[in-house]
């Protein structure tokens, strides 16, 4: 083709496109369309998920700063909770932390008005109103919250590393719950706090974690997580128990055996009260996390109870963000873990080993492993 | 030439965006459980691996059988093992009051055993298998007293 006839061709086209024209302008615009709208669609999930990870952050700084004051970290769960010796301690580590979290009139109301109720109170002016920092809005709250609790949600929980414990009900010795077993030993950075036998009970919360307990370093220790707060009316295993099981100290692995695809098997029974149900419950169920198993893993307890407060159990962390969960450590950042984070061989006796997911939990484990970037 | 080898890019990342399995190397296992010739439905299945590796898990179904799971994935690693069986009969669970259960004031009875406890734990249960790397489909656990 000479220039002078492409020319020619331009000047006769002058006023019109061709077809290929055309179909290229329509191709290049579809491929922008195509790279464009996924993003979209994510955006809002991506800015739920921001604000879920905001809130984390507060709430490690909360930590940090409740640290700079008394010395030591909230407890799991911890006193003074009435006159009863055996609801000592019931109160979650959060609920002493509150100032730290702009709410400083919950906490004056606490403090003024006695501690003469239990942490499930429903009618309990401090313990009521939602506080949006506690909840993660990528996870819808439960619809079916107990009806027994006026409490609001909470999305965010303690973390008890790797401890299990033995139940002594579920062994089937004995149907009295005797002690609570995360007491005093607890691998994770919270526990539950207990004070001593002897009298005085419930009068000062002994917090036991300081920084210095921190010995596998703040930035290689988890803090918290956020769990699901279960829809009791589904069988799914984000934020629901399931019961009874016997021996999860020595071989937490049996718990995956559970459900299939994300649902508990049909015939297992279900804990009718789901994780963070009652904010400020500190019991296991409604305020800790095992890393045991992977994130959206199923949790199971030992007692034969479809209520697993004070029971002993694997407790997993759950979300609705997809393929895993936004954890704040002890040095407060907050990191993405993916569902396939390394969890060793599933704990199982005498070959036991967590992985990576189990470091992270443990404040004094020694182990060598540490989330990569 | 260039066009062809972005799909097989693209085509490339979806599906190592679509493998969610943590764990690969399984191969398939399933079998059957009996306690004294008949068939134990619901009972839970922890294959222990005897060296380093993972525990592969399974419940029963009808009839006894079972197909073992190894966290995500389906099958188990080839290797030798030690099988725990447990089944735990569920009772008229306790109260679910919080002012019951939270005081520990609940009588829910002891949880009962369906099978003898020695099946129960990696440390005193007499079975074993080997599972080859080719996978194994007739994984018999005969459970005597």
């Amino acid at each position: 083709m000479t220039k002078k006839n492409r020319v020619k061709l331009f000047a006769s086209n002058k006023f019109g496109f061709t077809l290929v024209e055309l179909l290229v302008v329509i191709a290049i615009i579809g491929i922008l369309v195509g790279l464009l709208l996924p993003a979209v669609q994510a955006a809002r999930e991506a800015a739920r998920r921001m604000q879920c990870t905001n809130n984390q952050k507060q709430l490690v700084l909360a930590m940090h700063n409740f640290h700079d004051t008394f010395r030591k970290f909230p407890p799991l769960r911890g006193g003074p909770i009435g006159g009863d010796q055996n609801r000592c301690g019931d109160k979650f580590g959060l609920v002493f932390a509150l100032p730290y979290i702009e709410q400083g009139p919950r906490s004056n109301l606490i403090t003024s008005t006695g501690t003469t109720v239990v942490a499930w109170n429903n009618v309990y002016t401090p313990f009521l109103g939602e506080m949006s920092v506690l909840l993660c809005p990528s996870s819808p709250l439960a619809a079916n919250n107990p009806v027994t609790s006026n409490q609001p949600q909470r999305s965010y929980h303690l973390s008890m590393g790797t401890t299990v414990g033995t139940n002594v009900s579920a062994a089937g010795t004995s149907a009295t719950i005797t002690d609570n077993n995360y007491f005093g030993r607890v691998n994770g950075l919270f526990g539950y706090d207990k004070p001593g036998a002897t009298a005085p009970l419930c009068v000062t919360p002994e917090l036991k974690k300081n920084m210095g307990s921190i010995t596998d370093g703040t930035s290689n220790t988890v803090a918290l997580s956020e769990k699901v707060t279960g829809d009791r009316g589904s069988r799914s295993v984000l934020g629901l128990a399931t019961y009874p099981m016997t021996n999860l100290d020595a071989n937490a692995a049996q718990c995956l055996a559970t459900a299939t695809n994300g649902l508990y098997n049909p015939g297992r029974l279900l804990s009718d009260w789901n994780m963070g149900g009652i904010w400020a419950f500190g019991h296991p169920n409604w305020a800790g996390f095992s890393t045991i198993l992977p994130p959206n893993s199923p949790s199971c307890y030992e007692r034969n109870n479809n209520n697993p407060s004070n029971a002993v159990g694997v407790f997993s962390v759950s979300s609705r963000h997809t393929g895993g969960v936004v954890i704040g450590m002890a040095d407060g950042s907050i990191r993405f873990i993916a569902q396939s984070i390394d969890c060793g061989n599933y704990g199982l006796a005498p070959n036991r080993n967590y992985g990576v997911w189990g470091a992270l939990g443990t404040i004094a484990g020694g182990e060598v492993n540490s989330l990569g970037d | 030439m260039l066009r062809r080898s972005m799909l097989g890019l693209i085509g490339l990342a979806l599906l190592v965006g679509c493998n969610s399995e943590s764990v690969t190397g399984t191969v398939p296992a399933s079998g059957k459980v009996t306690y004294k010739g008949a068939a134990v439905e619901g009972a839970i299945i922890t294959f222990v691996p005897e060296g380093s590796g993972r525990p592969a898990t399974a419940t029963t179904a009808a009839g006894g059988v079972f197909s073992l799971t190894t966290v995500d994935a389906s099958g188990a690693m080839p290797g030798k093992y030690k099988v725990t069986v447990d089944k735990v009969e569920y009772g008229a669970g306790g109260s679910s009051s919080m002012e019951a259960a939270s005081t520990g004031n609940t009588d829910e009875g002891k949880v009962k055993r369906a099978l003898p406890a020695k099946y129960a734990e990696a440390a005193s249960t007499p079975l074993t298998t080997e599972v080859p790397s080719g996978g194994k489909k007739d994984i018999d656990l005969a459970l005597v007293d």
